[in-house]
């Protein structure tokens, strides 16, 4: 904001300059004075462009900050509030993310013009006291002038916006009918009939010229407009410039420093208004980010279960039900021991994963879940997370590496010995696909792991959620993509890796089944 | 079913890299019939920029006549400098929208021409390139091409004029002056401005890059919301996010550096000034110089520094605008077609000798194929998946041309004969039929000569009524204005069928081919349809491409395609034909 204080300062002082420049060194035929005047022009020079600098490197390095510091807030928040508080806030995952990204940006712009109201401040109060001392006429010239110009900058966008809001639909429409035209090619090139599409097509193009040329018109008059009021300032101020300089009251140089300073004048309001505009904008936008923001201050207070593990701790369902439209899941009861394998089972569409994502509390039920003798009913989603792991039937992985997909769920702050992953792939039975990667575990897995299959996805998830310290695992069918070999190897290294932990498969696979301690047997739907 | 998916071939494809070179002899058929507007328009615009740069003379005039103590002098210069500036207000209104308006024109020749083109463009071509690009080059691109001509090109245009105007006058004055202010102008111009060029580029693309990556990270994280909370990977995702917006800053502190190029040509015009000053000082001195001409000369060095930073963001822009049209212009290339005069084709016998083609060079799809079709015959093609039977219809409808061999109809060659004539006598209806977003009636005014007033709507529901259909019209809820949702999805494949055919059988074509045309539809209707159709008109060939057993065994004659070849055609007259037999040879 300094800088650009400064710039604008030396800005508005290079046409001063000059202007003495013209009348002690060149009218006056002094070559000293000249030569005096000229390096003077030549710091200021040197010194605008420096605040220009300056400005336009801290203003920007603060905008990303700013952008930055928000966005990694709300994604924070966002991610963590619970999904009844996000439903409340926003309308879908869609609406969420324009919250995150565009509005963001619609405030940002506006926090950059506020730099330019520093510029638009210094130049009134460099430019009226200076104009006036030469002559309080010409002051009252660049007044209206500037005012015709404000008027301008009012009335002209005013009747810019619905033109260029018909053209974008003209354009929109021809597209449309682009895309219908290459959609029926090949039915409708059998008997001809592309010539009617053909037709079409060009009406709507007729219709986007004459939208064009209808936004031409204004923005022609618009544009010249722009250029001709101050210059018409300029005439005004040479008349009355001329008429006090024959009066001596007024050196020829500052009729020059006048006639530059009218372009400044022009700057200036165009600047204004424009940042007028985007102060509507920025409020909305600014509004629909702090719903997000606000989000935040309710997903901190409950603290029902601490981080602290218990260990030899059971994992405990009693009446553990869930409603859905018209019928019950559950209700279910069983205590799972450490080191013991659980296995719901039942037909398809019986609830099963419906189960696990009651114990993750993904989903709301009745009964209680215990972790040896602290409710996880009560507990944040986060709190949960600590002690529970679910692997999915579909399992999401993030852009990135393998490496960076199995590193996902460990605390950042440690590191990651590289035969713990490679032990976690093992157990897995991911190592046999990591061999085949080109590049190991920085082999990178594409847009949500496109570049892996659903078998080996599923198993990079399970190596990944063996590297989460909960003591709780819920596996939901995840050996389903599986040849009947690779499920065995599966089960049998799942077993040595998991001897202390609590397991709860969901699962009809009949190895599944034989390699459970306990079963519990959904019934199908009535 | 098509049987091909057609390969690409070399000559055909247009590249995301088109040919830049010899762009303006290539435009230049598009601009030609615009001749007397471009010229009226650079004339208009000359004069506005003259009229600007005569208003910095008189300011000059204006400095002079103070200085020689001459009022009415000074306030009649005044006055000009007022008329030079309505007047070049007024002037560059017009030139700016006339600039635009014939700039509007020839895109519009361009788009509409790219258009025409590429709706009647050989069928191979529409089928080697993906659907999306051909719509970004008539969408897109000619969009960009559009908002160069209406945002840039008029400044653009008066900015260069007003430098070449501006330097005309300073040379008036003083040519030492003005050529030692066009040194200092031209070598910190072009240091700075090609330099800004060069870096400009992978700066911009290295910024888009990085803020795509950051919203493709917060899109992707708001959408796995759950998961991350399962995994407890919130810490991870947020720096995740960091770490993209490291790269954003870095890459936004490079476009600041990159874009000091570019501001740089403020300091530059400022030490342009200087320069000029001393040696103003010392033309004054020496009396060569008027205290006005210096006056000149500094406006002129002041404007002219902001009309070369405007001039260097113009011309990125016009680069920008140059792919655009190379774009274009190869896709107007591409779809050229050599025009024919005319072969006078008519109504007669159908009749291959010894043709051959082939997607791609090493492997013929056809090869060896002769047939003589006969007026009124109802002739089936039969055969398996990849023998070449809708390849062979596609030859037959003249939308491919065959490598080797030809086709005739009544005698005349079809490639002869003009895309009016092939239109007219040569009509076919595919298995996937695509429809027109609107109504049933839309869809069958698409049919050449074909119109939807009273007696069009009377004469479609006759027609239906004779295929069998009218039934099936009454049952829709708004009869032939039913719509059919976007693009016929509302209605199921056999219907659509139904309306292909009812359109067809709106036209009198000297051949009909119908490609698994009634593969959708109920049988029993099918069989009305095809015997309508053939009865219609029993002037008219009916080839049928089917694999339906009951489809084959109501054809005058069957014949048989294996590997690309007819083996055999049986004269069946009434016998019936198994279509096992037929279709696996």
């Amino acid at each position: 904001m300094i800088a650009s204080a400064i710039r604008q300062f030396a800005f508005l002082a290079i046409p001063y300059v000059i202007g003495h420049a013209i009348d002690e060194g060149v009218v006056a035929g002094d070559p000293a004075a000249l030569l005096r005047w000229c390096a003077v022009l030549a710091v200021a020079v040197a010194v605008e462009f420096g605040g220009l600098c300056g400005w336009t490197w801290w203003a920007n390095t603060a905008e990303v900050k700013i952008a930055a510091q928000l966005r990694e807030s709300m994604l924070d928040v966002a991610i963590g509030a619970p999904a009844a508080e996000l439903e409340n806030s926003v309308e879908g995952i869609g609406d969420l993310v324009e919250r995150v990204i565009d509005d963001v940006d619609a405030v940002l712009v506006w926090v950059h013009g506020l730099a330019t109201w520093i510029v638009i401040l210094t130049t009134v109060a460099v430019l009226v006291p200076a104009i006036f001392g030469m002559d309080p006429s010409l002051l009252a010239v660049t007044g209206v002038c500037a005012g015709l110009l404000l008027l301008a900058s009012l009335v002209f966008p005013r009747a810019d916006a619905p033109r260029v809001a018909r053209l974008a639909d003209a354009q929109g429409h021809r597209s449309q009918q682009i895309a219908e035209l290459l959609a029926t090619a090949l039915t409708v090139r059998g008997f001809g009939g592309q010539h009617r599409m053909v037709q079409r097509h060009h009406r709507s193009s007729a219709e986007v010229t004459s939208n064009r040329l209808a936004v031409a018109r204004l923005r022609a008059l618009w544009n010249s407009t722009g250029e001709a009021l101050p210059q018409l300032g300029v005439a005004a101020g040479l008349a009355v410039g001329a008429w006090s300089a024959l009066q001596g009251g007024l050196a020829v140089g500052q009729i020059a420093t006048f006639a530059m300073w009218m372009g400044t004048v022009q700057r200036a309001t165009t600047a204004a208004t424009s940042r007028l505009g985007e102060y509507g904008a920025a409020r909305a936008s600014a509004a629909r980010m702090a719903a997000v923001l606000a989000l935040e201050s309710r997903t901190g207070q409950e603290s029902a279960v601490t981080g602290h593990r218990e260990p030899g701790a059971g994992l405990a369902l009693d009446g553990l039900a869930v409603e859905r439209a018209g019928w019950r899941v559950g209700p279910v009861d069983v205590a799972i021991r450490p080191g013991q394998w659980a296995v719901i089972t039942g037909p398809t569409g019986t609830g099963k994963s419906t189960l696990l994502a009651a114990v993750m509390g993904l989903v709301d039920s009745h009964g209680e879940i215990r972790l040896g003798d602290r409710h996880l009913s009560s507990a944040t989603a986060e709190q949960r997370a600590e002690q529970v792991t679910l692997v999915p039937q579909q399992p999401l992985l993030l852009h990135g590496t393998v490496r960076d997909n199995l590193l996902l769920g460990t605390d950042p702050e440690a590191r990651v010995a590289e035969t713990d992953l490679l032990q976690a792939c093992r157990a897995a039975v991911f190592d046999e696909v990591l061999d085949q990667l080109p590049a190991g575990l920085d082999t990178p897995v594409g847009e949500r792991g496109a570049q892996l299959s659903g078998g080996q996805r599923a198993r990079l998830a399970v190596a990944r959620a063996l590297l989460r310290p909960g003591p709780v695992l819920l596996f939901d069918d995840i050996s389903s993509a599986l040849d009947v070999d690779a499920e065995a190897r599966l089960l049998q290294r799942l077993r040595t890796a998991t001897p202390e932990r609590i397991v709860l498969w969901a699962s009809h696979r009949s190895a599944v089944l034989a390699a459970a301690d306990l079963t519990l047997e959904l019934e199908g739907r009535p | 079913m098509s049987d091909h998916v057609a390969e690409p071939t070399a000559d055909l494809v247009l590249t995301d890299r088109p040919d830049e070179r010899n762009l303006v002899r290539r435009a230049m058929p598009w601009l030609v019939g615009h001749r007397a507007r471009i010229l009226v328009s650079a004339a208009v615009t000359t004069v506005a920029a003259g009229s600007g740069v005569a208003g910095l003379a008189a300011i000059g005039a204006v400095t002079d006549a103070v200085l020689a103590g001459d009022l009415p002098g000074a306030l009649t210069w005044a006055g000009i400098f007022a008329g030079l500036t309505l007047a070049s207000w007024a002037l560059s209104t017009l030139g700016h929208y006339l600039v635009i308006a014939v700039g509007e024109r020839v895109v519009r020749t361009l788009r509409e021409s790219a258009v025409t083109r590429v709706a009647n463009a050989d069928l191979r071509f529409l089928e080697s390139h993906r659907r999306g690009d051909l719509l970004r080059r008539m969408t897109g691109e000619i969009a960009n091409l559009s908002d160069f001509v209406g945002a840039t090109l008029p400044g653009l245009l008066s900015a260069v004029l007003m430098l070449v105007i501006t330097i005309a006058l300073l040379v008036s004055y003083s040519w030492p002056l003005a050529l030692l202010l066009l040194a200092v102008a031209a070598l910190s111009g072009s240091l700075l401005g090609l330099t800004f060029a060069r870096r400009a580029s992978p700066t911009y693309q290295e910024l888009a890059a990085a803020e795509s990556a950051v919203s493709a990270t917060i899109a992707e994280a708001l959408g796995a919301r759950d998961q991350i909370t399962m995994l407890g990977a919130r810490r991870r995702i947020v720096d995740r996010l960091a770490a993209d917006n490291r790269r954003l800053l870095a890459a936004r502190l490079t476009e600041v550096r990159t874009d000091r190029w570019l501001t740089g040509l403020g300091p530059a015009g400022g030490m342009a000034v200087v320069v000029v000053l001393l040696a103003a000082g010392w033309g004054v001195g020496q009396q060569w110089l008027s205290v006005g001409g210096a006056v000149v000369f500094l406006f002129a060095a002041r404007s002219a520094f902001d009309d070369v930073e405007s001039l260097v963001v113009d011309l990125g822009e016009l680069r920008a605008a140059q792919t655009s049209l190379a774009r274009i212009l190869s896709l107007l290339e591409g779809t050229a077609r050599t025009r024919t005069a005319g072969a006078g084709l008519q109504r007669g016998e159908l009749e291959v000798c010894d043709l051959g083609f082939s997607y791609r060079p090493d492997r013929p799809a056809l090869h060896g194929v002769d047939l003589r079709l006969r007026i009124g015959e109802r002739v089936v093609l039969a055969g398996p998946t990849g023998s070449g039977k809708s390849t062979l219809a596609k030859i037959l409808a003249g939308h491919y041309r065959p490598s080797t061999g030809r086709v005739a109809l009544g005698g005349t060659d079809i490639t002869a004969a003009t895309e009016q004539e092939r239109e007219r006598h040569l009509v076919m209806v595919p298995q996937e039929v695509v429809l027109l977003t609107g109504s049933i009636a839309d869809n069958l005014e698409l049919a050449p000569g074909v119109t939807m007033d009273r007696t069009g709507r009377d004469r479609a529901r006759e027609v239906a009524a004779q295929l069998g259909l009218g039934n099936w019209i009454d049952r829709l809820p708004d009869g032939l204005d039913t719509g059919v949702g976007e693009n016929g999805s509302s209605l199921s494949a056999g219907e659509r069928q139904l309306v292909a055919l009812l359109r067809v059988a709106l036209l009198d074509p000297s051949v009909l081919i119908l490609d698994e045309a009634t593969a959708d539809v109920d049988p029993d209707t099918a069989t009305t349809l095809e015997h309508a159709l053939a009865e219609l008109s029993a002037d008219r060939i009916v080839l049928v491409v089917a694999h339906r057993p009951d489809s084959i065994e109501r054809a005058d004659r069957v014949i048989r395609m294996v590997d690309g070849t007819v083996v055999d055609s049986t004269v069946v007259d009434g016998t019936v034909v198994d279509g096992t037999v037929v279709d696996h040879g």
